[in-house]
């Protein structure tokens, strides 16, 4: 090949084998699509229908708020429950903004911007989760042991605070790692095709 | 968005431009399979945002852009090589009587020579050999005219280095 007008004029001339019918081409129109975006945003609203039934699906959901209660957590309760809503609600908004931004007739650029915007709100959906979780196990941990009868009764027999903050620590740990293997597998699912697009994004910027 | 009419219509156009979907599944996958999975997508995608094709450019300019960008961001499938056998051997020309041996083999040649470029660099080696405007690079990918004009500069140094 000598050069690249050449180049040009060869790629010009490529024939391809693989020719389909208009039969064929108007099946692919009803096949189902991998498009990944829009399906984070159908999970965030799943998510918060879930959570809102919550109090529905568990009969003893106010239970535990009387165990709050007792622990004067009541506010604290509520203000964590409230703030968890929030979350979701600002999350769902900016997984909404990306849902209706995100098309493959924009430009490489801004199609690739949404991509990683959608991402890192995932992420950061996922952090703030987390979070929420650790700051609410803890004040209500270090209250119980502070109010609650039986732990207090534990710790007279001879059950070192040691041992009951591991054990309490690995059902944390656990409850923390179900959470993120779901997370991983629910979410992960849809982020897994639009990873490595930040390489990319950079390159596009001078 | 979508009539039994513009279904007719949309799928003449698809079968009249197949070749560019073809070109950019080539470009951007490593065995059958994949290019027909691929293939599938970019038509979908194409269709979905058929209603909104105002025909302000042309119809193979908007399925650089719709093709590029399901390629490029989409469809993302690991890279399993199914099929190790040289692309050439799968997607050669043979259909015409005047079949050109030497121009398959040369576009064999190319295809895995940029096997290996990114994702952007693929897509500016595309739009570089089917002879676009520096604008419609640069609205295609988002870009500026200018830096598309040194984008496609670099990938013209590139190009004339791998020719010798």
């Amino acid at each position: 090949m000598k050069d690249l007008k050449q180049l040009k004029e060869q790629w010009a001339q490529q024939h391809f084998d693989k020719q389909y019918s208009k039969e064929e081409l108007n099946g692919f129109l009803q096949k189902k699509s991998t498009y990944s975006i829009k399906w984070i945003f159908y999970l965030s609203i799943a998510e918060f229908l879930i959570y809102m039934a919550l109090p529905l699906l568990s009969p003893n959901y106010y239970e535990s708020f009387a165990y709050y209660k007792s622990l004067d957590l009541f506010g604290f309760n509520i203000f964590m429950r409230v703030m968890g809503y929030a979350l979701l609600l600002y999350f769902m908004w900016r997984f909404f903004q990306n849902y209706r931004k995100i098309t493959v007739t924009a430009s490489v650029k801004e199609h690739l911007s949404t991509i990683l915007s959608t991402r890192k709100a995932v992420s950061q959906y996922f952090y703030a989760n987390v979070g929420l979780l650790l700051i609410f196990t803890l004040v209500v941990f270090i209250r119980s042991f502070q109010m609650d009868a039986n732990l207090i009764g534990l710790e007279q027999e001879n059950i070192s605070f040691l041992m009951i903050s591991f054990i309490i620590g690995l059902v944390v740990a656990i409850v923390l790692g179900i959470y993120g293997v779901l997370y991983y597998f629910v979410y992960g699912r849809f982020l897994k095709p639009l990873k490595r697009n930040e390489k990319e994004l950079k390159q596009l910027n001078p | 968005m979508s009539t039994p009419n513009s279904e007719t219509e949309f799928v003449a156009l698809l079968d009249e431009h197949q070749n560019i979907i073809h070109k950019i599944c080539r470009l951007y996958t490593n065995n059958e399979v994949e290019h027909e999975d691929l293939f599938q997508e970019i038509s979908i995608q194409l269709w979905r945002s058929y209603g909104r094709f105002e025909g302000k450019s042309k119809f193979s300019t908007w399925m650089y852009r719709v093709g590029l960008n399901t390629a490029i961001t989409l469809y993302r499938k690991e890279k399993k090589r199914l099929n190790t056998q040289p692309l050439n051997d799968q997607f050669t020309a043979i259909a015409q009587e005047e079949y050109n041996a030497q121009v398959d083999e040369q576009m064999a040649w190319l295809y895995q020579k940029i096997k290996d470029f990114s994702e952007i660099d693929k897509a500016l080696v595309l739009l570089y050999l089917e002879d676009k405007r520096y604008d419609e690079i640069a609205e295609t990918l988002g870009i500026s005219a200018g830096n598309a004009r040194v984008k496609m500069n670099r990938i013209k140094e590139r190009l004339k280095k791998m020719l010798g």
